[in-house]
């Protein structure tokens, strides 16, 4: 019965002090995804991050940190190690039970919630900035960022026909996906000025030979990492029915950085310039 | 004599287990330190004021509900797993071998991937206990399943409740087998851990939703250690001597659906426990009911405990899939068994 009481106790103690934090400025920060380190980072918090999580690898000061995640597994102790008192975390990272636990530890936890959009990256920088208690720059970062979108928008290279560009994402030949409409993948392939050449389905769906020759594509797209788990350039292009496509053809296959391409974040003009320069 | 050697070598084992895994983790926090905390929390201390804000919560929030639900889970595993092996006269036999484990857990899946289409209106109601609640229901079906099939004239027939618990389980897996491959990477996630089993949601919430379903059984399983001695010999010295011997396989087969279906609702499926551990306490002192089932109730929360430890230990800052670490501890000892005792087997 003592110890039902105490932990009543610690329960409402530990929401005090997490309402309390939200005013005061966070100190020790930690951040689980490449996207949401980079933005504090931009923020101007990047000392103020503890540990990462293992895709946080840029810039090279935030790869130094050190990981608390392999693949997409944490320890719950493992984080409070570091004594946190922020815990940033993409939406649905986090499971019920761990949310429940660091709560009950009095360290705050934001789970952020992303969406691919311009408008998304913007919210995404506020969200962060908000949780850290630093209002004021969040918005000039955000209004940078959507500025600098716009310039670049405009200083795309231009195409008469917007080539059908297919996002593979492999890791080795027996897991290979393809990008469908409503991905983030999807989105930032518009924005660069090319067409999904998936319309058929949303999300990512398994990849298979006749789908690929039937959307016969101009550009295949693929992380770095994820062509050199195929066996680099030379050995994609020799995978059954690449050579059918406008892409296999042209030799137009193309790697680009994993995170940039995906994060969403102050670094989106610079992924769709990337892309853009690409593709066209 | 022998056997209160044993009993109390494996509770002291159990205790010096318990505070060593409540003395290690990724954090640093002094024995000292989690004394004071515990004895705190008890209501008198020894040396002095409880520990730091930070070193308190991580011991009584995390580690302590932890390493219960690894004490409650073991137990309920090894005492299942020994009465299991009993009425099906089998050493093969295990919780998961009769489909009550994949049932539970093939329900747990359905509910994570269709959670948001089917189940919002009882998600809703039920809450934070629905994933518990279905894995519960998922034991609870496959056990009455496997036991309305193997019924020969009214009677329970063991080797086609063996057969049907095979054919349960392989349906069950082809079913989870579906659901991962439609289920987004989020949902992937959440069911990986069903499938290899995990002590990390642990929390004083499931804890204590966990307990009576094992207290009961653990409490209930040993009164039909008479019969299950008897089953032994054969199913008509049971009758012989006036038990009956189709209650008690129902009995056996609720309490330990009883016991594993909750236990697989808070921790996912784990592996080898139900099936090393009976072998283990027979080992240690012979093949009487009366003696294997609390003992195996025992032991098997002192080897959990100790693969929790090591699951936690031994890849910082993450942690194994407990599931992997049974499996790995038991495989060699199984074989060993296996191999010392062939000749017995065969004869």
């Amino acid at each position: 019965m003592r110890i039902k009481k105490y932990y009543i106790v610690l329960i409402i103690v530990s929401f005090f002090s997490a309402t309390e934090y939200v005013a005061a400025q966070v100190k020790r920060i930690i951040t689980l995804s490449s996207a949401i380190s980079e933005t504090v980072n931009a923020l101007g918090y990047g000392k103020n991050i503890l540990a990462t999580d293992v895709t946080s690898v840029s810039p090279e000061e935030i790869n130094r940190l050190p990981k608390v995640s392999r693949n997409r597994s944490f320890s719950v102790e493992s984080i409070t190690a570091y004594r946190p008192d922020l815990i940033l975390v993409p939406e649905g990272d986090f499971s019920k039970e761990n949310l429940y636990q660091f709560k009950s530890l009095g360290i705050r936890v934001v789970t952020i919630r992303q969406e691919f959009s311009v408008q998304g990256a913007t919210k995404f920088i506020r969200q962060i900035a908000n949780a850290i208690g630093d209002k004021a720059r969040g918005e000039q970062l955000a209004q940078k960022t959507e500025s600098n979108i716009k310039t670049t928008l405009t200083q795309l290279k231009k195409s008469s026909k917007s080539p059908k560009v297919l996002f593979i994402y492999a890791r080795g030949v027996g897991t290979m996906n393809v990008a469908g409409k409503g991905s983030s993948i999807d989105e930032i392939i518009k924005l660069a000025g090319g067409k999904n050449a998936i319309q058929e389905f949303s999300e990512f769906k398994p990849y298979t030979t006749e789908a690929l020759i039937k959307s016969n594509p101009d550009v295949i797209l693929m992380f770095d990492f994820g062509l050199s788990s195929l066996g680099g350039r030379a050995a994609f292009l020799d995978l059954p029915g690449v050579s059918y496509t406008n892409a296999g053809k042209n030799k137009k296959i193309i790697e680009m950085n994993g995170p940039l391409l995906i994060n969403f974040s102050n670094r989106l003009p610079e992924a769709i310039k990337a892309l853009n320069n690409r593709i066209l | 004599m022998k056997r209160t050697v044993i009993y109390t070598c494996l509770s002291v084992s159990l205790l010096v287990a318990i505070c060593f895994s409540l003395a290690s983790g990724a954090m640093h926090i002094p024995i000292k330190e989690v004394i004071n905390t515990l004895t705190h929390a008890m209501g008198f201390s020894v040396f002095g004021s409880a520990g730091h804000g930070i070193n308190e919560g991580v011991i009584m929030m995390i580690r302590l509900p932890r390493t219960l639900m690894g004490v409650l889970v073991g137990a309920a595993l090894g005492i299942s797993g020994a009465a299991i092996q009993g009425i099906f006269r089998n050493p093969l036999a295990e919780p998961s071998l009769v489909g009550i484990s994949a049932g539970a857990s093939l329900m747990a899946v359905l509910i994570i991937a269709f959670e948001t289409l089917l189940f919002s209106s009882l998600s809703q109601l039920l809450g934070y206990y629905l994933l518990a609640f279905g894995a519960f229901a998922g034991a609870g079906i496959t056990a009455m399943l496997v036991y309305n099939l193997s019924k020969i004239n009214g009677q329970a027939n063991v080797s086609t409740m063996l057969l049907a618990g095979i054919a349960i389980n392989a349906m069950a897996g082809a079913l989870t087998g579906l659901v991962t491959y439609l289920a987004d990477e989020q949902k992937l996630r959440s069911i990986t851990f069903w499938m290899m089993g995990s002590l990390g949601g642990a929390t004083w919430q499931n804890v204590s939703c966990l307990f009576p379903f094992v207290l009961i059984p653990v409490i209930g399983l040993p009164f039909l250690a008479k019969g299950l001695n008897l089953f032994a010999i054969g199913e008509n010295q049971v009758e012989l001597i006036g038990l009956n011997p189709n209650r008690i396989k129902i009995l056996v087969v609720v309490l330990a659906t009883m016991a594993v279906g909750a236990s697989v609702a808070v921790s996912g499926i784990i592996g080898f426990i139900g099936l090393l551990i009976p072998h283990l306490t027979r080992l240690l002192g012979g093949v009487d009911h009366r003696f294997v089932l609390p003992v195996s109730a025992l032991m098997g929360a002192l080897v959990l405990t100790l693969a929790d430890m090591v699951s936690r230990l031994i890849v910082q800052p993450i942690e194994l899939p407990i599931g992997a670490v049974t499996a790995l501890m038991g495989t060699p000892i199984f074989l060993y068994i296996l191999i010392k005792d062939k000749k017995k087997l065969v004869n």
